[in-house]
């Protein structure tokens, strides 16, 4: 049982955007195996569509480089939507990971590849703060 | 004679003979040939005729044939001017005669002849000029003449030769003369700045204000900063980085040399400056290095996607066996990041846009980490470390894998083990790391070699442990960011010491 999701008093939900479907996948089995909700996206579109219909996540996890919409463009619509009522933590390739990512102003960021542990760790780190702070 | 009783007649008679003895000796002592001859016969031949036509001496010519004495093709003229004398009695103009020698053979002369009065009777005097030396400077005249058109005519294909050979090369060229201006330009020159703008006679001026170089970096270079500028105030420059826009507006990037010519005071009398057009080979350069950032980009998601489900397994319960094969995974995806972050900090420190980091680091913490963290994987050697407390500024992950690159190659190139020795500290007013091992060492002969990009000192021998040849490379290229330096000693057989020093950042 996670000690962050029992400080929230419910399922804390997170919702990543990737648009490789086998590292969507990796980070969904992940982050459920530590009981977290998760949503997936293929891009920023779609993940708009799903804070539309489901309301904001507890956190963001995001990839930069999607097609159709990218995560620098999601992360100003959904700012701009919604303040700040989900930590962003981006999840990047980039080999300027730390520049690229200060882009978008994020409460962390992860580069590609990265180990499973430090992944968990970011994520609940950013939710205790968020829960700490609220 | 009629008895001599006229004095008027005897005195005229006096005269005329004191005027013949007058002339008879000057005649005699000139230096020039004279002869006198009459009715076809010579009457008179001074000592100068003698010597020329090669008699003992003039008295010989006396009565010898006058048409005897010229050479058979001219003796059909010289009768006809002989006759026309007599008839209008009146001079003959200069001409060149040929004469025969005694011994027959023939000597030309410029010949002057008159009717006279000589002995009493009607003659005509020859007065001649060996024409052999008037003859042999016209004719030296006329060989330096035709020997100078020879040589100009040479000169001039030599130049036109020189010209298709200049106009053949692909690198430019112009030479300036010491007033700056243009006096020898080529094809390729005209392509890449205008025909106009390098036009001979253009002085470095002129062709500046049409050019408008620039640096690679998009700052305008000023006139007198300029390759040949530089060279005539004596420098001689290689090398430099120029770009100009061609007629087109298309971008050339030019790699310009200038050289000064002097004489033998020293003074510079003309500049040569060479430009070769590199523009493929930095277009080619950088789509090389996009190409492989581009590459290594792609490599890390399917690493991540490794990794992360090599990670997972290891989560759930699972029989040693596999759990040392999903280690194992783990670890080639880790190598594999490794060699992807590799090719995109070469890709990116050659694209020149690379970044830093600029932080307070502990360098000696940095240090102990990933000394501490390697050893645990070693196999057959022995750490050992000295860190004093010293502090930098930049950027500790970076400074962290330039450790790691030298460690990484003390293990690589002593596999038969030994001692890895790892310091760091404080030196007077910098901070140096060392690493030194007891491996193979490199060989004298490739040392100089050893920090460029893709040079393997060990490729194809014994000793070759694999790796990119990027490694000394990068960690060099780091470490000069932070504007410090890199170095090494090395003996073959016995090992090698690896050392930087960075410039220290402050108190802690």
């Amino acid at each position: 049982m996670s000690g962050t999701a029992a400080a929230l008093d419910r399922v804390a939900s997170v919702l990543v955007l990737d648009d490789d479907p086998d590292l969507l996948d990796l980070v969904a089995m992940v982050l459920e195996m530590e009981h977290f909700e998760v949503r997936c996206a293929k891009n920023g579109t779609e993940g708009l569509a799903s804070v539309a219909a489901a309301g904001p996540p507890d956190l963001v996890l995001l990839d930069l480089k999607m097609p159709v919409m990218d995560g620098w463009e999601f992360a100003r619509r959904f700012r701009a939507r919604y303040g700040e009522a989900a930590p962003i933590v981006v999840l990047t390739a980039a080999d300027d990971a730390r520049k690229r990512a200060a882009e978008v102003r994020p409460a962390a960021w992860l580069s590609k590849p990265f180990d499973i542990d430090v992944l968990i760790n970011t994520v609940q780190r950013q939710l205790r703060m968020r829960s700490e702070a609220g | 004679m009629q008895g001599g009783a006229d004095p008027e007649v005897q005195g005229k008679r006096m005269a005329f003979e004191e005027a013949e003895a007058a002339l008879r000796a000057w005649m005699e002592r000139s230096l020039d040939p004279v002869v006198v001859h009459r009715a076809g016969r010579v009457v008179f031949a001074n000592q100068a005729v003698a010597g020329l036509l090669g008699y003992g001496s003039a008295a010989e010519l006396l009565g010898v044939s006058v048409i005897d004495l010229t050479h058979p093709d001219d003796r059909e003229r010289v009768r006809a001017r002989i006759q026309r004398m007599l008839t209008h009695q009146e001079p003959a103009p200069l001409v060149e005669e040929r004469f025969l020698r005694r011994d027959g053979t023939a000597v030309p002369v410029d010949v002057l002849a008159l009717p006279i009065v000589f002995e009493g009777k009607l003659s005509i005097l020859v007065s001649g000029h060996d024409a052999r030396e008037r003859k042999w400077l016209e004719a030296e005249k006329q060989r330096l003449f035709e020997e100078q058109a020879r040589l100009g005519a040479e000169a001039q294909r030599h130049a036109a030769e020189l010209q298709a050979i200049l106009d053949h090369q692909l690198a430019g060229l112009i030479v300036f003369d010491r007033t700056g201006r243009v006096t020898m330009t080529n094809l390729a020159t005209a392509k890449l700045f205008g025909s106009q703008a390098s036009e001979l006679g253009a002085t470095l001026e002129e062709m500046f204000a049409k050019v408008r170089p620039y640096r690679p970096n998009g700052q305008p270079y000023a006139l007198d900063e300029l390759p040949s500028a530089r060279a005539f105030r004596g420098e001689q420059t290689e090398g430099d980085n120029l770009t100009v826009a061609d007629a087109q507006g298309n971008d050339h990037y030019l790699s310009v040399s200038a050289s000064p010519i002097r004489d033998e005071e020293g003074n510079v009398t003309s500049v040569v400056s060479v430009m070769r057009d590199v523009t493929e080979m930095v277009e080619f350069d950088r789509l090389k290095d996009q190409f492989l950032r581009v590459v290594a980009h792609e490599l890390k998601t399917p690493v991540a996607i490794m990794k992360g489900y090599a990670q997972l397994l290891l989560r759930s319960p699972e029989e040693a066996a596999s759990r040392r094969m999903l280690e194992k995974i783990d670890r080639g995806a880790d190598r594999i990041d490794r060699i992807v972050r590799d090719m995109l900090d070469l890709s990116q420190l050659h694209l020149g846009n690379v970044t830093i980091e600029h932080e307070k680091v502990e360098l000696d913490a940095v240090v102990d980490r990933i000394a501490q963290e390697m050893a645990r994987s070693f196999e057959r050697h022995q750490l050992k470390l000295s860190a004093r407390p010293v502090v930098v500024e930049g950027d500790g992950d970076r400074l962290g894998k330039v450790v790691g690159a030298l460690i990484d190659n003390a293990v690589r190139y002593s596999p038969q083990g030994g001692r890895i020795e790892v310091t760091c500290g404080p030196r007077r007013d910098e901070a140096v790391v060392s690493v030194k091992d007891e491996g193979v060492g490199i060989p004298a002969d490739k040392q100089a070699r050893v920090f460029e990009r893709f040079f393997r000192a060990h490729t194809d021998t014994p000793n070759d442990y694999g790796g990119m040849g990027v490694g000394l490379y990068l960690a060099r290229e780091i470490v000069r960011r932070h504007g410090g330096e890199m170095w090494f000693e090395s003996r073959e057989g016995i090992g090698s010491v690896f050392s930087f020093s960075l410039p220290l950042g402050g108190e802690r």
